[in-house]
């Protein structure tokens, strides 16, 4: 499957709950070796982007991962896909050592001896049931069972969601640690953009089931630049049409998007401006 | 098919008390009831003696107060009687002893059905097992396969313990004697065959019921809350609704029919001699069909699934 242009293509799904709208006509790529950070607000449609692109969920519209329709294969989808869900949905009566069991018996890229290794270094006892095991070690067991398959690509809903900071940063580590040298593209979505910035290679944000952001991190500072702007320039730089404005210590940090960095120079000091910022900004339009 | 052995000791993991621990638990019960009539004399032994029920045997009862042990008593009565007679003695005590385990196994297939596919929406763990490369169909056949063959397997290793165990007992009060236990006992029990029967109606038993056992793993895959409440209101419902319009109770009597347990043995209990073109019957092809549907409704539904 390697060697895909793209390993996920979403042209325009849209979901509905009644008459509540979950997804509006949400539209992006994920291309090999890519992490995509998929970053919004609670409700704002995270999840059930990833369930579609899961084959968990139905929708309207077209998709292709792995080049294949994930409604109709989720199964053979499955076999090139892991996914690990928002808080633990490992079953509370599985036992490690039958959580291993199954795995090994159905999916046909699992390296048994890699999730051994993995679990070898954590202190969950394998004869433990699920419901034993702390939220921590929860989350911990299933991100061994999932490293330990061989994937094109790997799907994390709010992985840390409600997990203290000690495991959050491991999670990370690990995941960082294991993935760097894979080909392995991952989404990731969270709403705590600070913690998953440093890794993204991508950005997308989602704002009440609608795409607002889609940018690589590195032509972020080709499209938005931050300027410090001092109280004398003010009119000048709100002529540029700022995206975003805030004040820090007397001046206005603002936001621009797609305005030549020539332009803004005189303005003042310019960055590219942190993740959060730019959420920040995009969620507040 | 190595995926479906794996799928169907997950459900053995899962539902580890109702399909090992239970059984073993009632078995282990009736063998120490049996034991029981081993040690006990006859007057204490009437009141423990719960498999002898049918109406000819009250006569034993009677008599049993003035004999031996409970065991050698029956040797000796079985011995007293012609081989037909031996062989509906043993045939009946042997049905009663399964009674109590087959009673248990068809209530725990119907639980265990109902919420086969609707547990692991409720607790969200749906998740994770579609978030494996299996496909929804070997899903919903692992679990039809689970509760239909593999199960009932179980119990009725349970029930040939039992009659085993009794049919011992009573052979080993013949030693000593000039009483032939082969003759008296295990002739007329023909231990074998009455297994393979036993076999043979419960296959029967869930192909005749697949519509009932189709309709509940379907009302699993597809109810948001009490499945118990839809599984049963719902036949009741239409049950009900024919009762009022019409004055015929075609559907409820066919309802009726493809449920209870007891209705199949009675009335449409298949034979050695007429297996196949039962199996062929107009009544048993419209379950298959209907039970099929129900199944296949399943699998779709499962296809859909989501936590709630």
């Amino acid at each position: 499957m390697k060697g895909l242009s793209d390993i996920v293509k979403v042209n325009g799904i849209s979901k509905h709950y009644g008459d509540f709208t979950a997804l509006s006509n949400v539209g992006f790529t994920i291309e090999p070796g890519s992490i995509v950070g998929l970053i919004g607000p609670n409700g704002a449609g995270k999840t059930t982007t990833l369930k579609a692109i899961l084959g968990l969920t139905d929708f309207e519209g077209d998709m292709s991962v792995l080049g294949r329709d994930p409604r109709r294969g989720r199964h053979k989808v499955m076999q090139r896909v892991c996914f690990i869900a928002d808080v633990g949905v490992l079953p509370r009566w599985l036992r490690v050592s039958d959580a291993l069991n199954y795995i090994e018996g159905v999916h046909p890229n699992f390296n048994r001896s890699k999730a051994e290794a993995m679990l070898a270094d954590t202190k969950i006892p394998k004869k433990h049931k699920v419901k034993q095991l702390s939220k921590g070690m929860v989350t911990q067991l299933h991100l061994a069972l999932v490293m330990a398959i061989e994937v094109d690509l790997l799907v994390l809903d709010e992985p840390t969601l409600g997990l203290d900071i000690l495991y959050r940063k491991s999670f990370y580590e690990n995941l960082l640690n294991d993935y760097f040298d894979h080909e392995t593209s991952i989404v990731i979505s969270t709403h705590q953009v600070e913690e998953i910035e440093s890794l993204l290679t991508h950005l997308l944000f989602i704002n009440q089931g609608q795409i607002v952001l889609d940018c690589a991190m590195d032509e972020l500072d080709q499209v938005y630049t931050e300027v410090l702007v001092g109280p004398d320039q003010l009119t000048a730089a709100n002529a540029l049409g700022p995206v975003h404005s805030r004040d820090i210590l007397g001046q206005k940090a603002m936001i621009f998007e797609n305005v030549p960095r020539g332009e803004l120079a005189e303005l003042g000091e310019l960055h590219t401006p942190s993740v959060a910022d730019l959420f920040v900004a995009k969620m507040q339009r | 098919m190595n995926q479906l052995t794996v799928l169907i000791r997950r459900e053995f993991w899962e539902n580890r008390s109702i399909f090992l621990v239970l059984p073993a638990v009632i078995t282990g019960f009736f063998l120490f009831l049996l034991l029981l009539g081993a040690v006990a004399s006859p007057s204490d032994a009437i009141t423990l003696q719960v498999d002898i029920q049918s109406d000819e045997e009250v006569e034993f009862l009677d008599d049993l107060l003035v004999s031996g042990h409970l065991y050698q008593y029956a040797l000796l009565q079985l011995d007293a009687r012609p081989m037909a007679e031996r062989v509906s003695y043993i045939n009946a005590t042997m049905q009663s002893l399964s009674a109590p385990l087959l009673f248990t196994l068809w209530f725990v297939i119907l639980f265990y059905l109902l919420g086969s596919l609707y547990d692991d929406r409720r607790d969200r763990s749906i998740l994770f097992w579609k978030s494996l490369p299996v496909s929804d169909a070997i899903t919903v056949f692992s679990k039809l396969l689970t509760a239909l063959v593999v199960v009932p397997l179980v119990y009725l290793v349970g029930v040939m313990l039992l009659q085993l165990s009794a049919l011992i007992f009573v052979s080993m009060s013949a030693f000593g004697t000039d009483i032939s236990a082969v003759d008296t006992v295990w002739r007329p029990a023909g231990v074998f065959i009455t297994w393979l029967r036993s076999i043979g109606l419960l296959f029967f038993y869930a192909l005749w019921a697949l519509p009932f056992f189709g309709w509940l793993i379907a009302v699993s895959a597809c109810a948001k809350s009490a499945p118990l409440a839809w599984a049963f209101g719902i036949p009741l419902g239409i049950r009900l609704l024919e009762a009022i319009f019409t004055d015929q109770s075609r559907v409820g009597d066919w309802m009726h029919d493809h449920i209870i347990p007891i209705s199949f043995l009675d009335q449409h209990r298949p034979t050695a001699e007429n297996a196949f073109s039962y199996l062929l019957s107009l009544q048993m092809l419209s379950a298959l069909v209907v039970g099929g549907a129900f199944i296949y409704l399943a699998i779709w539904a499962r296809g859909k699934a989501d936590e709630i």
